[in-house]
Formats: structure tokens, C-alpha cells, sequence
């Protein structure tokens, strides 16, 4: 097989990125509305008519033909669409498509977008699996997968509670720093440490929030993007992998899909993980983040405790990541994915604000799906990474 | 002219006849010899489709679990684990017959039989537990 992953490096950017209704819109909003509402203010960031979208990309957790209703609710005659759902990272993935297809000029505008309002919905979360006797005989859900591989670290490497509390409060640090984060009040170790059992280790603290929100971003050409973005976040590298759905089809519950995907989207942008200076990782639950950074070449297998122990990833830490506050206490209306990419255009757009890392000229953005089963590492880069 | 369906029986449908005949029966590949779980058409290690169901000795080791608690006020707690047999296959199963909470990785349990949502299903009990009504 020819390998011409290395001809999408730096070929196509994000231009623009918006987001919409982050937190509790209440009842009268629909989810539609926000995603277009997300989607116009993206378009109209970057100088482009709703008119001029020929490539849709996009998943919705209740609509099946979501691009399809998209469409027609936009009013746009889309020439590529792509709408491959693999949970909450499917939009890394998307990145990666409309990377190519804009350089095979399949399309010149590519929309990627999402929207929910899973919070003020209150409904239970559309089942869009049939009945699988293997895994929902036993009443296994998302979460228990999480459980599962946190259980397995703490026994394998002595991960502890503390350690995992680590990766909320940075978060939340972060959180504060941004005015749209759902979850912004202070909080503490001791009620982290304190809070509600779920699914023995993970306690409500672990899991992520449940909010409404919306977010969209536009990708073009490289050539094109200069016209209608001050600084652009250029696409750098992609990489998916896939490994389970079942966790019994896991090999390691320890080890996630990331390392393949992290190499992948390395290669592909000819760095490593000492080149990054900013990380989003999809922080469903905080044992994510542990994984992520070990998977992704950050820490040695079996360290990420003790490497965020220190306030390593907090603001003003050596390597910070989800500096939006992250699918802990920003916002995670079921899927998450997109709004990584969000905060991704903005620290290198310099748009920010009081969390914005100084001089950041390259992120990494991976995107999680379903029980820890789909792994998708995107990194993006200013102008100067290029 | 009418279309006629295939009426042989899957690989899936045969493990839970097994199971509903109170035999706990799995895959093992006849070319590479790993074993396949849960149920396939193939081997998805060496694509082999030469599968065949052979009696399991049913004992394994804990390799991960959880205990669910959000619903401990109405359906009480309930054990999820990684069992690891100890013919090399890892099912995802809840162990019984205990304190949900006293499961341990490491721990070694033995397979049985019950019913979950109205399917037959594998689940395990603590080894020292066996013969122990749950």
C-alpha cells in the first residue's frame, strides 16, 4: 500500500470555530437551532456564506440521516459529506476526511458540526445499538468500560484516587479561566475525593458533566485559508485506530487504541509528543487522561499519576492540556470531540483570553469514542510549525 | 420465484442453545487454537472460519471489575468483571454469589449459568462460594 498520508500534512486549516449554548439552554431550544446557530457564527467568522458549504461533516446523537436534515436545514447543496460516527471523537476523524477531500478538491468549504441539548432534554440518550446480549444482559454501559481499565491501572501501577482527582481539579482550574465553562466554582481535593460513588473507582467526580452546547469549525485549503483567518490552525497530522467495542476484546485494559493512532498522526506531521505545546485529550472520565498521556508518549506506561501530580497540566504547568476545562467541567453534551477542536483553533488563533498559553504554536487534539474503542489523534499548528 | 432463507443455525444462536441446555460452550479456532469469544463466524485472529464449540472447564481469574452503585436504592448494586478462563479467553460477565464488593482482580471464580433480561448468560461465582445458593 502507498503510504500518501505525508501529502496532507500542513495542506488544509481551520479557519474559523464557534460554539453555542454551552450549559443549559432550558426546554425551547432545540438541538437544530443551536447547531445551526454554532454553524452560521463559524461561517460568519471566517467571511463565508452559508451558501458557499459544499462539504458537510457533522454526527448527531438522535438523528441517524443527520446530514441530510442538516442540509436542508441550512439551505446548502453539499458535494462530499461524511458523517462516519465513532462517539464522542468522531469529529477528529472528520478532520482527517476533510483534510482530503479538500486537497482532492471534493469540496473547498468543509463544515464540521454538532449540537445537543442533552441536558435540558433530561430524556435518556437514544439508544442507537440494538440489544447486544453480551454486553447489555449485563447491564454493561460506556462508563463500566472506564471503570474497568481505572480498576486495572490502580492494581497494575498503583494509580490511586488522589492521582485521579489530579486530573479533575486541573481541569477545573482551567475551567475558571473560561467564561463559557459550565462548571466554573472552586473545588477541592478533599470534595473530589468525597463525592458520589458511580461505578467503583470512579465517583461523580470522575465522569464528565452532562450540558447542552454546540460547537462547529470550517476547514479549507491552506491556500485558501489565509483570505479568511488572521492566523489559521493548520492540519498537521491525523491518525485513527480502532481496537473494541466489548471490553472483553480489549488486549490490554491499560493500553488504548491512542498509541496507534498517536503514532499515526506523528508520523503523518513529522513530530512527536515533545513537540506539542498544547494538548486536548477527551476526558469522558479522568482516568482518560492518564491513559492519553501515556498512550500518546507523554509519561511511560503506567506514570500518568504521578505525572500529573505536580500541576504539571494545570495553568501555569509545564504541559498544559484541555484548556477549556475539558469534558470535566467545560462541557460535554454526549459527544465532545468537537469542542477540543474549538479550543484548538483558539489558542493558536490567539483567541483564548485569560487561558490562552503563551506564544502556543502546535496542539494535539485526541478524540475518544465508545468504551475507550475508537482513538483518533489530530495535530494542528501555526503558520511557524509548518 | 419465492426467495428461501438460509435456516442454519449462527454461531451466536448455537452458544445460547448451549447455554439454555446448561452447557457453557466457546470457540476455538482448529487453526491457530486461540479461543473466539464471543461467538463468530471466523477466527478473528487468522481468519480461519474452522471453529468448533468445546466444553470449557469454566474456572478463571478476575482480571478488572467495578460495582455499579448509582442504582443501589432501587436494583441495588451490581458486579461487573473481566474473567479471564483459563483456556485464554477474557468474557465480560458479573460475578455472584458474593458481596458485590468483595471481588478482587486476581480473585478466581467459576462459571454458571443464569438468566439476564431474559437471555441465558455466563456469569461466575467466587470459587470458595461454589455451592452456595446466590
Amino acid at each position: 500500500m502507498t503510504d500518501v498520508s505525508h501529502t496532507l500534512r500542513g495542506r488544509a486549516a481551520i479557519v474559523s470555530a464557534a460554539t453555542a449554548g454551552i450549559g443549559r439552554v432550558g426546554p425551547d431550544r432545540h438541538f437544530m437551532e443551536l447547531t445551526a446557530e454554532a454553524a452560521l457564527s463559524a461561517l460568519a467568522g471566517a467571511g463565508i456564506p452559508p451558501r458557499n458549504v459544499d462539504g458537510l461533516f457533522g454526527v448527531s446523537m438522535s438523528r441517524t440521516l443527520f446530514a441530510v436534515d442538516f442540509a436542508e436545514y441550512l439551505g446548502i447543496d453539499p458535494t462530499f459529506v461524511d458523517t462516519t460516527q465513532l462517539g464522542g471523537g468522531s469529529f477528529e476523524a472528520h478532520c482527517l476526511s476533510a483534510a482530503a477531500a479538500l486537497e482532492l478538491g471534493l469540496c473547498r468549504v468543509a463544515l464540521i458540526c454538532f449540537g445537543a441539548t442533552t441536558r435540558s432534554q433530561r430524556g435518556p440518550w437514544p439508544n442507537v445499538r440494538e440489544f447486544d446480549p453480551h454486553i447489555d444482559a449485563y447491564q454493561a454501559e460506556g462508563l463500566h468500560t472506564y471503570a474497568l481499565a481505572a480498576a486495572r491501572h490502580m492494581y497494575q501501577y498503583g494509580t490511586t484516587r488522589e492521582h485521579l482527582a489530579e486530573a479533575a481539579l486541573s481541569a477545573r482550574r482551567w475551567a475558571q479561566l473560561n467564561p463559557r465553562a459550565f462548571r466554573r466554582e472552586p473545588l477541592t481535593r478533599e470534595e473530589v475525593l468525597a463525592a458520589k460513588p458511580i461505578s467503583t473507582p470512579l465517583t461523580s467526580a470522575d465522569c464528565c458533566l452532562v450540558t447542552d452546547g454546540a460547537a462547529a469549525v470550517v476547514m479549507m485549503r491552506a491556500d485558501e485559508a489565509a483570505a479568511h483567518a488572521r492566523r489559521p490552525a493548520y492540519f498537521l497530522g491525523g491518525g485513527v485506530a480502532l481496537s473494541h467495542t466489548n471490553p472483553s476484546q480489549m488486549p490490554d485494559l491499560t493500553s488504548t487504541a491512542a498509541r496507534t493512532s498517536g503514532e499515526r498522526a506523528y508520523r503523518m506531521a513529522r513530530m512527536g509528543p515533545t513537540d506539542m505545546q498544547c494538548v486536548q485529550l477527551y476526558d469522558a472520565f479522568t482516568i482518560n487522561v492518564l491513559l492519553f498521556l501515556e498512550d500518546l508518549g507523554f509519561c511511560r506506561k503506567g506514570d500518568g499519576g504521578p505525572f500529573i501530580s505536580d500541576g504539571r497540566i494545570a495553568p501555569g504547568g509545564a504541559l498544559p492540556v484541555n484548556t477549556n476545562g475539558g469534558g470535566l467541567s467545560c462541557v460535554h453534551p454526549g459527544m465532545y470531540g468537537l469542542f477540543m477542536l474549538v479550543e484548538a483553533f483558539e489558542q493558536l488563533a490567539g483567541l483564548a483570553g485569560e487561558r490562552q498559553v503563551p506564544g502556543v504554536g502546535t496542539v494535539l487534539c485526541h478524540g475518544n469514542g465508545g468504551n475507550l474503542s475508537a482513538q483518533v489523534t489530530t495535530i494542528w499548528g501555526s503558520r511557524d510549525a509548518l | 420465484m419465492m426467495s428461501r432463507g438460509n435456516s442454519t443455525v449462527g454461531p451466536e444462536a448455537q452458544f445460547r442453545a448451549n447455554l439454555r441446555a446448561g452447557e457453557i460452550r466457546l470457540q476455538f479456532c482448529q487453526r491457530c487454537h486461540r479461543g473466539v469469544h464471543y461467538p463468530r463466524i471466523h477466527c478473528p485472529f487468522c481468519s480461519s472460519t474452522e471453529l468448533e464449540f468445546r466444553t470449557v472447564s469454566g474456572l478463571g481469574t478476575v482480571y478488572s471489575t467495578t460495582v455499579e452503585l448509582r442504582s443501589i436504592d432501587s436494583a441495588g448494586a451490581f458486579n461487573l468483571s473481566l474473567v479471564d478462563l483459563d483456556e485464554g479467553v477474557r468474557i465480560l460477565a458479573s460475578v455472584v454469589g458474593c458481596d458485590p464488593l468483595s471481588v478482587r482482580i486476581g480473585q478466581r471464580v467459576r462459571a454458571t449459568i443464569g438468566i439476564r433480561r431474559d437471555v441465558p448468560v455466563v456469569l461466575f461465582k467466587p470459587v470458595a462460594a461454589l455451592g452456595v445458593s446466590p
